[in-house]
């Protein structure tokens, strides 16, 4: 695989993850901080399974979004009770939680972590996987379950007078972005061929969280080019060596003070914006659709 | 279980207290199908704490609620709301940020049946239902006066458009029972006027029962078929409006004398 392909692949596999994040916060208004964690759900269990049974590929990454599924289901019902901060706080908790499982875990590789996962991940798979994801996480944004998150975003009082069970739309969108997340996972994990524990920590959620926001944290499509244009960057600032990060820092904030929300705020991208007449129409051009 | 049809809502000896506070004090009324009733009554007398309890937000301490002979004590607000209550709120409750169109249909969550793999697949089934659910909240905004402004951000309307936006998202499921609290605050006269007109419009279109917290005597006097005073969580007086004005308590306790 040249150096392209590999960078393309790491792009992908970061908007994939941006979509996740761009569900449960953006949509639904809640600040995981334990993204990651999903992630290492997919990417273990995948690896896991591709390294001790040798399935195949397509069946490991399915059976690492089932998982992941499954662990946000079970985390999500004490979890998703919580409100504001105090979310965020148990998002953490469990991030910390799995890293210290994977760690002592033999089975798992322990500190070392997962070797030998064959390296199959090419990039026309992962174009698969970004189109299947941004596809999926649009029809559910504009449909009433989307909805149902962004009023509970919005005013969690007045969505139960309408009849949204607002514990479930949490449960649904948690459910939803960790699916995204495992199946990031699982390409990351078919990509890289090794997992550490050291991979899936708080910070690599942080910065998750970080790409979402620089796109715009209320855009769908900001969250495509946010991650998309980070993972670029960071790339491109390999050369500055040991001035990587505070390169990368800088440049965050500058964007972050001059648009506060985010490269693109609230604007979505749409076939509709590109034909005049159609814009008029609908009068798209007055209010964002997102938010 | 209560099974008479000429109550639609019926509350026993309801009571709620808030540690040694007691807000609402064993209340009992009953409102038939169709009618208009007013709770009136001065500040801190109780009368949203009637309406947080009737809604499901908060559970009451004793007493029982009936809706349309269901019993919906102590049920949570989404159950209550399924079973066909809607209300607004006194202070502005729209969802922001989403347009005008988003917050009806967002309201009209229940109204749509289409299931998660639905949704995330864009099943011909939800096109449709999304088609017929955007088509009604059209039809209702236009009945409104809102339609020009379904693609506006909900809280870029002014004011008095905001407050008919919530009442237009609480009668887009048709409920059998709508709570309006104080709707006329902060209108000016020629809205409010408007206000009523619609309110009887709804009445009589939509078939609804409708509660409405108000301190505008103006309203009160020009919509409600029934009015309920109530004074220090209870019920002070109940009767019509020429009934209720003329009861030397409540003049006493909330009208005053001219």
């Amino acid at each position: 695989m040249s150096f392209y392909e590999s960078v393309f692949v790491n792009v992908g596999i970061m908007i994939i993850i941006a979509q996740g994040v761009y569900v449960i916060t953006g949509l639904t208004g809640l600040f995981s901080l334990g993204q990651s964690s999903f992630v290492a759900v997919g990417a273990y269990t995948a690896g896991f399974l591709a390294t001790r049974f040798e399935m195949h590929p397509l069946l490991c990454i399915l059976a690492g979004i089932v998982v992941s599924i499954l662990v946000s289901f079970i985390i999500g019902i004490p979890s998703l009770r919580l409100r504001h901060v105090y979310f965020s706080l148990a998002t953490i908790a469990y991030c910390y939680a799995l890293q210290a499982i994977l760690t002592v875990s033999e089975t798992f590789g322990g500190s070392i972590g997962l070797v030998g996962v064959p390296v199959v991940t090419r990039w026309w798979h992962v174009v698969l996987g970004v189109v299947a994801t941004v596809w999926i996480v649009r029809n559910f944004k504009l449909s009433r379950f989307g909805l149902a998150c962004l009023s509970v975003r919005t005013d969690e009082l007045a969505a139960r007078t309408y009849g949204i069970q607002t514990f479930v739309s949490k449960q649904i969108a948690f459910s939803l972005a960790s699916a995204i997340s495992g199946l990031a996972g699982g390409l990351l994990a078919f990509n890289l061929g090794y997992l550490s524990p050291d991979m899936f920590t708080v910070p690599v959620s942080s910065e998750y969280l970080i790409m979402v926001f620089f796109g715009g944290l209320y855009s769908q499509t900001g969250a495509v080019l946010g991650a998309a244009a980070l993972t670029v960057l960071m790339e491109l600032l390999r050369t500055t060596a040991a001035w990587r990060m505070i390169a990368y820092s800088t440049i965050i904030l500058i964007i972050i003070l001059v648009r506060p929300n985010g490269l693109f705020g609230t604007w979505e991208f749409s076939l509709d914006s590109l034909n005049p007449r159609r814009r008029a129409k609908h009068g798209l051009a007055k209010g964002g659709e997102g938010v | 279980m209560n099974t008479s049809t000429d109550t639609m809502l019926e509350v026993k000896d309801l009571s709620k207290q808030f540690g040694g506070l007691v807000a609402v004090d064993h209340m009992c009324f009953s409102v038939d199908p169709q009618q208009i009733v007013g709770i009136i009554g001065p500040n801190g007398a109780g009368k949203t704490t009637v309406f947080n309890l009737i809604s499901g937000i908060i559970p009451p301490t004793s007493g029982k609620i009936l809706l349309d002979g269901n019993c919906i004590t102590s049920q949570s607000c989404h159950q209550v709301a399924m079973l066909g209550m809607r209300r607004t709120f006194q202070e502005i409750h729209l969802f922001r940020g989403l347009t005008v169109l988003q917050n009806v249909k967002s309201a009209a969550y229940r109204q749509m049946d289409y299931s998660l793999v639905d949704a995330l697949l864009w099943s011909r089934r939800l096109r449709s239902e999304e088609r017929a659910i955007t088509e009604l909240a059209m039809e209702l905004l236009d009945r409104f006066d809102l339609a020009g402004t379904a693609h506006e951000r909900a809280d870029s309307l002014p004011y008095g458009m905001q407050k008919r936006l919530e009442i237009v998202k609480a009668i887009v499921s048709s409920p059998k029972v709508l709570l309006l609290d104080e709707p006329a605050a902060g209108l000016n006269p020629g809205e409010t006027i408007e206000l009523m007109e619609l309110i009887h419009k709804i009445r009589e279109e939509m078939d609804m029962t409708i509660l409405i917290i108000e301190h505008s005597m103006e309203v009160i006097e020009g919509i409600c078929d029934n009015v309920i005073v109530m004074n220090f969580g209870k019920k002070l007086a109940e009767g019509s409006w020429e009934e209720v004005q003329t009861n030397e308590e409540v003049i006493r306790c909330y009208l005053g004398v001219d």
